[in-house]
């Protein structure tokens, strides 16, 4: 009876040691992050150096968790996690957010921007921040955007040397409306496939080509079945880091700060990253024998300007605009 | 009762079939249009998925009545009599409650979320809400089989005669 007594009375010092150990723990502000990148990619690596900052920035107060590789689902499920409110951070591409905020399009639009000059002009111009800010109705906020090149076409058989090369060719595209509307105006057979299976659709023929940015060309192992890469560089489709407005709303003014200065950190040090990575992933290409053409871009720019045209008068119409001007 | 339930069967049945129909003929016209137009169709791969999401989610609400769901029946086989009958009004409610809390409203919730957030498929454009709703309305399904099944075993000896 006694050794009973003595065991309830323990359940208050337990209990307060339990919620102790709870309450010393919520000190620390955890950031679930999740993205579908590897591990070995530059936007990975700039997340663990925003992951340092933010805890060196905050005293340790801060704490941003990585789940890389898609463990936590794709891009379009991590975004509908960060609208649930199971997750707080991850990283798109701005084509699947288009499925979000339809605004988005504008990244898809073929030679939106001039130069790479122009582009990094653009994404941090007035009109940059107010795009990452029109995604709060959904839920998101954008924090900055990271680095994801310039996109070119790499084919099996021959180089596109003009817009006339890609007659007939099945090319391999995203799947939006945007990016198959720009593949037949230009004049290849847009075929939407997933991207695990482009290199089995390349190696078999049931595409002739497909188009991505130079690192990825490398790293997915395209090369080795697609051997013309034709660098006319159409879109520039960044990666957006987005945070969930609701945790967003949760940070003290504090915070915020310095969770804003470790993602401009992570961007400073990404947008090199991938300036090396590309030179890197060139090299090789070139290396294994692929051949690397520079086509006149003027021939391509000329062959969308329809497309371009049509959205006249449209809000994606006026930010082409806005954006044409800021050059 | 059983009329009801007959008239359930026969439409998820219908709407099965409509929608197997409907898959085979898109993934047909994708074959088609790739190799002999040359010319391939962007939507299919997108309608396809969609429409494997609906025959998953709604055959499993029907595979439910039929009794064609996997299922460890050590236990089952053992027992007569009541300890039977308990154990089978326990496994229908527990499957009941999956249905309403995790299809019903989880489901629900997330189909009131993308519709209030206004997401859109890629090629198709349209509302991912339309995609969710096969969530709660396979909950729906699957509660009045529960029902179903709760009466009917009283009517009925045993599972075991119709499977």
């Amino acid at each position: 009876m006694s050794g009973l007594i003595i065991r309830i009375r323990l359940i208050p010092a337990v209990a307060f040691m339990l919620i102790a150990a709870c309450s010393i723990r919520d000190d620390v502000v955890v950031l679930k992050l999740a993205h579908a990148l590897d591990t070995g990619h530059s936007v990975h690596i700039a997340m663990a150096h925003m992951a340092e900052r933010l805890a060196e920035y905050s005293n340790g107060t801060m704490r941003i968790d990585i789940y890389p590789s898609a463990q936590l689902g794709a891009e379009r499920e991590t975004v509908e996690l960060l609208q649930i409110g199971s997750l707080d951070m991850t990283k798109v591409s701005t084509a699947p957010l288009e499925a979000f905020v339809p605004r988005m399009k504008i990244f898809s639009i073929p030679y939106l921007f001039n130069d790479r000059q122009h582009y990094f002009r653009v994404l941090d111009s007035e009109i940059g921040k107010q795009l990452l800010a029109s995604t709060e109705a959904t839920r998101v906020r954008g924090l900055g955007y990271y680095d994801s090149g310039s996109r070119s076409f790499y084919t099996k058989d021959r180089p596109i040397e003009t817009p006339a090369d890609l007659e007939g060719l099945k090319i391999r595209v995203v799947q939006s409306q945007t990016a198959v509307q720009m593949v037949s105006e230009l004049g290849g057979s847009p075929t939407p496939i997933a991207f695990g299976e482009i290199y089995s659709a390349l190696q078999q023929g049931v595409v002739d080509g497909a188009e991505n940015n130079t690192p990825s060309f490398y790293l997915s192992g395209h090369y080795e079945n697609a051997r013309y890469l034709s660098l006319d560089e159409h879109t520039a489709v960044p990666d957006i880091l987005l945070i969930a407005t609701a945790t967003w709303h949760s940070l003290t003014e504090r915070q915020r700060e310095w969770l804003q200065a470790a993602v401009d950190d992570s961007i400073a040090l990404q947008r090199e990253l991938w300036r090396q990575s590309t030179d890197e992933a060139l090299a090789a290409v070139r290396a294994a024998g692929v051949e690397v053409v520079y086509p006149d871009k003027a021939l391509f720019q000329a062959a969308v300007a329809d497309m371009k045209a049509g959205y006249e008068g449209t809000e994606i119409g006026d930010l082409i605009n806005t954006i044409e001007a800021l050059d | 009762m059983r009329s009801l339930e007959r008239a359930v069967d026969a439409a998820l049945r219908a709407c099965l079939i409509l929608l197997v129909v409907t898959l085979v003929a898109s993934v047909a016209w994708q074959v088609f249009s790739r190799y002999l137009l040359a010319d391939p169709s962007s939507w299919t791969e997108e309608l396809a998925r969609f429409l494997l999401i609906w025959i998953g989610m709604l055959g499993a609400g029907y595979a439910f009545r039929q009794h064609a769901h996997l299922g460890l029946e050590l236990l089952p086989q053992k027992l007569k009599g009541i300890p039977a009958r308990v154990l089978r009004h326990f496994i229908v409610l527990s499957v009941a409650l999956f249905a309403v809390a995790v299809l019903g409203i989880g489901g629900g919730n997330l189909v009131a979320l993308t519709w209030e957030l206004r997401q859109y498929s890629a090629v198709l454009g349209v509302p991912i809400a339309w995609v969710y709703s096969v969530i709660p309305l396979t909950g729906a399904v699957i509660v009045f089989y529960c029902i179903v099944l709760t009466f009917e075993t009283g009517e009925r000896a045993t599972y075991e005669e119709e499977t």
